[in-house]
Formats: structure tokens, sequence, C-alpha cells
């Protein structure tokens, strides 16, 4: 008896409990003297130096805004919190873009923010090391290769350039390692290559392990590696901020794509990031600009649907809001 | 007791009395049934009707994940992902014991030594076993082996200290008694030292269990393409949430079944141990 009565305790107590959730906390708009507060979520990586440097030379301040870059380890942490409102603009890769889309979490991309070059010494490559004896895509069938998260932009695009020169993309077997982990694992001979972005690419190559391929280039030339996101909630409840903050990036991006502001570009990274400084100063930058190329993403999501990366394709048309 | 003083009532009297205490088994088996499984489906229920009336994607209803569950687990990434992280699980479930037991005997049963390589075992057992991971992956490469190194890494040191605990508690009238009839070595340790910390070391190995569960996960989380960690790991990455709550779901499961399947165990070896502290509470 004891114990029917304590379960009917609980049952109350637990339904009484239910009746006082569900509040959705409305994040506030505060302002701040006459600049507004804006959130934006952003990776610990060089290609933030734009934003940083845009911040530094007062880009924003003269659109009103005052932006706070949080730092986000990748888009998967960032997107709930900017559907959430906890952060209100997030610069990460489509690929993040294209989940949330397919999951249908109500997310936008509204600009472009860095790509990587179609032709020249591209900003990420596939790096082999010494020992592995690998020189080209093909011979990345059936070898161990290393990249940051499985079932993105990384691995579709090496699957789709081995294909292309000739190799079986379906034997490979891709691992997941952290990029800071690469260079010992490579050396350890754990992976035999990996996709590593700049300051890696450099970096390794230095040391004598040898340069595959672009992925990027070789199969979807002049891919966007990062984009801005917004909620569609944000931009329904607040296009003027959209507004704002649309023209502060696409400036903001202007800015830092012109050679003369090279300086302090890389003073931003040096300020933010805690490279050696030869490094900050020859870091391979990518190319800032705020127009998207909606071609390239559709490839992109194209290959991963061949690839069953992706089951089904965004609503591209949804998705893409250049602003 | 005597066969013949009671045979007239018993036929009688036993019906009576196994009739009611049938009925009394019964009934208290279905309260048992009823508290058991009755706060489990009063969430369940709690939680549906919450999902109805809540928008909130991220916390979706029972129904759609269970409906995720079936999708997700049942067929290939049962073979593909489920089997082998419980294979990792069960290899390093194992080496722990036999580590802990062996090594905690050895440590248990020398005074000096436990002196020696207390501050030592604590010191290691501090460490959280998820920092090891970087290194194991240099050293052990990006394998099964590094693994359930990780697993074994934190699920030995409650096993190990237990058993150390257990074989120092040994009773004394026992050791002296054993000493005085000069009682061969390994005799004493299968008879006596073994027996008599086994309690000890179940409680260690119960400990055990939870720490390699959660260490299965956590291995797989870095530098995997397979296993029940990375699935969740990617599933959340990917806003498959239904998908993710089914794979965490399901590791609860293989928690409550590995928690059934270590009382079955713990029941057989110390059936002695219970008898025994029955009879002193009788």
């Amino acid at each position: 008896m004891k114990k029917v009565t304590a379960l009917g305790l609980v049952a109350g107590v637990v339904f009484a409990l239910t009746g006082c959730t569900d509040s959705d906390a409305t994040p506030s708009d505060q302002a701040s003297g006459e600049l507004r507060r804006v959130r934006v979520a952003a990776l610990p990586i060089t290609e933030t130096a734009a934003l940083w440097g845009g911040i530094k030379a007062g880009v924003f301040a003269k659109h009103g805004l005052r932006v706070e870059v949080l730092p986000a380890q990748g888009g998967a942490q960032a997107i709930p919190a900017l559907i959430n409102g906890d952060i209100d603009f997030a610069i990460g890769q489509p690929f993040g873009a294209f989940r949330a889309d397919l999951q249908d979490l109500g997310v936008v991309i509204l600009g472009n923010y860095a790509s990587s070059y179609r032709d020249g010494d591209d900003i990420n490559a596939v790096v082999a090391s010494a020992k592995s004896g690998i020189t080209k895509p093909a011979q990345l069938a059936g070898r161990k290769v290393a990249v940051n998260s499985l079932g993105a932009a990384g691995d579709v695009t090496i699957m789709a350039a081995v294909e292309k020169d000739g190799g079986d993309p379906s034997s490979i077997k891709f691992v997941e390692v952290a990029f800071p982990d690469v260079p010992a694992q490579l050396a350890a001979g754990n992976i035999d290559a990996a996709w590593v972005p700049e300051p890696f690419v450099t970096q390794l190559r230095s040391r004598g392990d040898a340069f595959v391929v672009a992925p990027y280039q070789a199969v979807v030339p002049g891919l966007a590696t990062l984009t801005v996101m917004g909620a569609t909630k944000l931009k329904e409840s607040d296009p003027a901020l959209v507004k704002d903050f649309s023209a502060a990036m696409k400036e903001t991006l202007g800015w830092a794509q012109d050679p003369a502001n090279e300086v302090p570009v890389r003073q931003a990274i040096k300020d933010n990031l805690e490279l050696p400084d030869p490094v900050a100063e020859s870091v391979r930058l990518p190319a800032f600009g705020w127009e998207l190329d909606r071609k390239s993403m559709e490839a992109l999501a194209t290959l991963a649907g061949k690839y069953r990366v992706l089951d089904r394709q965004p609503n591209f048309d949804r998705l893409i809001q250049q602003q | 007791m005597t066969p013949y003083a009671g045979e007239p009532v018993t036929p009688y009297a036993r019906e009576v009395v196994s009739g009611s205490r049938f009925r009394g088994a019964g009934i208290r088996i279905a309260a048992g049934f009823l508290f058991a499984f009755g706060l489990p489906f009063l969430a369940l229920v709690v939680w549906g009707v919450w999902s109805t009336r809540s928008t909130n994607r991220f916390f979706p209803g029972p129904l759609t994940i269970g409906e995720a569950f079936v999708d997700t687990w049942v067929g290939r990434a049962f073979l593909d992902d489920v089997l082998p992280s419980l294979y990792r699980l069960g290899l390093g479930i194992v080496a722990s014991i036999v580590v802990g037991v062996a090594a905690g005997t050895v440590i248990g049963l020398f005074r000096w030594l436990r002196e020696l390589l207390e501050p030592l075992l604590e010191f290691f057992r501090a460490i959280p076993p998820p920092v090891l991971i970087p290194v194991a992956m240099l050293l052990l490469g990006i394998t099964d082996s590094m693994k359930v190194v990780v697993i074994v890494s934190g699920a030995v040191w409650p096993i190990l200290l237990n058993t150390i605990e257990g074989v120092r508690a040994t009773d004394s009238v026992m050791t002296e008694t054993a000493d005085s009839f000069q009682i061969t070595w390994w005799e004493r340790l299968w008879f006596l030292v073994l027996p008599a910390s086994s309690p000890r070391i179940m409680t260690g190995v119960r400990q055990g269990l939870s720490v390699a569960l959660i260490l299965m996960v956590i291995s797989e989380m870095f530098a995997s393409s397979s296993g029940l960690g990375y699935r969740i790991a990617y599933f959340q990455r990917n806003y498959l949430i239904a998908e993710m709550w089914s794979g965490i779901l399901l590791l609860g499961l293989v928690g409550v079944l590995l928690a059934v399947a270590f009382g079955l165990v713990e029941r057989r070896v110390l059936r002695w141990y219970h008898g025994m502290r029955e009879v002193t509470r009788a």
C-alpha cells in the first residue's frame, strides 16, 4: 500500500510540475548607448580574421552595431544556439546549413564569407605522409584518410576527387581526427593521409609530407568554405537588424579582401589566435566576399547525394537568401 | 516434521495456507511490477503529453524516438555500430576484471607492497581517463585496442582498489587457522583469500561496469568511424535529434542489461555470502 501511495504522490508531483514548464524566454533587445549589440558565433580559426579586423576597423560601429564574437567549436553547436536566439548570426560551413535545412530547422544562409580558390594554391588540401607513398588522389583508395568530421564537405569532395582520378571512392577508409591532432597521427603512421586547412598544409609540406590534392579546387572550384547564417525567425521579426548586419558584413569582407588591408587582417590573427608570428604572417588567407555562389553549393549537395552522405537535397530556394 | 502426527491435518491446512499465500504472492508480485515499471511508464506518458504541447524540436516525443529507434538500430547499424561497441566494452570489462583482481590480490597480500604502491595508485585513479585518449591514440593508433585500453584505464581502478581492500580485510582467525593447518599457498589463495574478498571484488566490478560504459562512449567520440558513441555524436552534429535520443535510449538499455547480467552473476558468485547475511539477520 505504501508503495502505491508513493507512486501516486510522485505522479501528482510530476503532473503538477509539467504545468509550470514551457516558458520560452525571449532574448531582450539590449541597446547599449546608440550601438545595438549583436552576438555572432565564429570558429577560432584564421579565416575569422576578417571579422575581428572589421570590428577593430570600426566597420560595424559605422552601421550602428556592436559585435560580440562568440567562439563556436562547430556548426553543430552554433545552429541550435541560432534557433534558440542565444546568438544572432553564425559563421560556419555551408554543409551545416544543408543539414539544418533538411531537418527544417529554420536556418537561412544570408551571404558568403570565405571561399576556396579557383586556381593556384588552395586553402585546404589532402596531405599524405611521406612513407605512405601516396602522390595522387586515385592512390587514396583503400587507405586510411582523416577528416575533421565525417559526412561533410571534406569527405564528399575527397571521394569525388578520387573518383575523378580513376580510383574507387567507396574503398577509402575515413576516420575522424581533429585538425590539430593530424601532424602527430600522420607521423605515427596511424593514418595515411589527412584533409587539413591552412596553416597545417604549409606546416606538413615543409616537413616532407606530400601534397595529394586540393579537393575543393579539384571538384567544385571556388566552393564556399564559410557562410553567414541566420535564423528565419530573426529575419522575419527584425529585418532591419539583418539588413544592417548584412551591409556591415559586406563592407567588412570587401575591406579584408583589399590587399591594402592585409596588415590589419594579419594583425587580427595575432591578436586573437595564439599562433607563432611567422605562421600568422605567412598563412594563406581565403577569398573573402559576400556574394554567394549558389551553383557551387548545389554542386556540393548533388555530390553529397551521390555518395549517400545526404539522403535528400536541401531546399535551396528557401535556404539561400542572399542579402 | 514427523510424518505421522501431522498427516491428517496437513492436506487441508496446506491448501488454505498455500491458497492465501499464492494470492498474497500474486498481489505482491503485481505490486512489485507496478512499482518497478510504474514510474518509467508514468514518465513516458507525461513526456508524450508534454511533447504534443511543446514545439521544441530538440525534445521530440517518445513515439518519434521509438520510430527512430527501430529505423536506426534494427538491421545493419546493429552489426556495424552496436556489436563492435559491445565487443570493445566486453573486452574492456573482462580485461579490467582480470588485471584488477590479479594485481589487487598480489598487492593486497603483501603489506609492504601495498604501502609502497598506495599513493601511486591513488594518483593514477584520480586521472580522468578521457584525457588519456590523445596519448593512447598516438601510442596505439586509431584502433580497437586504443579504445579497449581507454576503457580499462578507467574501469580497472574500482576493481583493483576494492580487491586490495578485500584481500587485506581477510578474517584473521581464518588466516591463522589456515596457517596452523599448513595449507599450501595456492589452496589458501583459492579457498580462503579470493572467496573472502569476493564481496568487495563484486562491489568493485559493479562500479567498474558503469565507468566502462561511459568510457566506451567517450572513446568512440574521438577519432572513430563506427560505434555507438560515434553514431550519437554524428546524429547530434547533423541535427538528427530523434535518432540521437534513440542512441541515448539504447545506451541506457545496454546499461540496464549490464546491471541485470551483473546481478545474476553476483547472486551466483556470492550465494554463500547472501545466505550468510540472511542467517545473521534472522
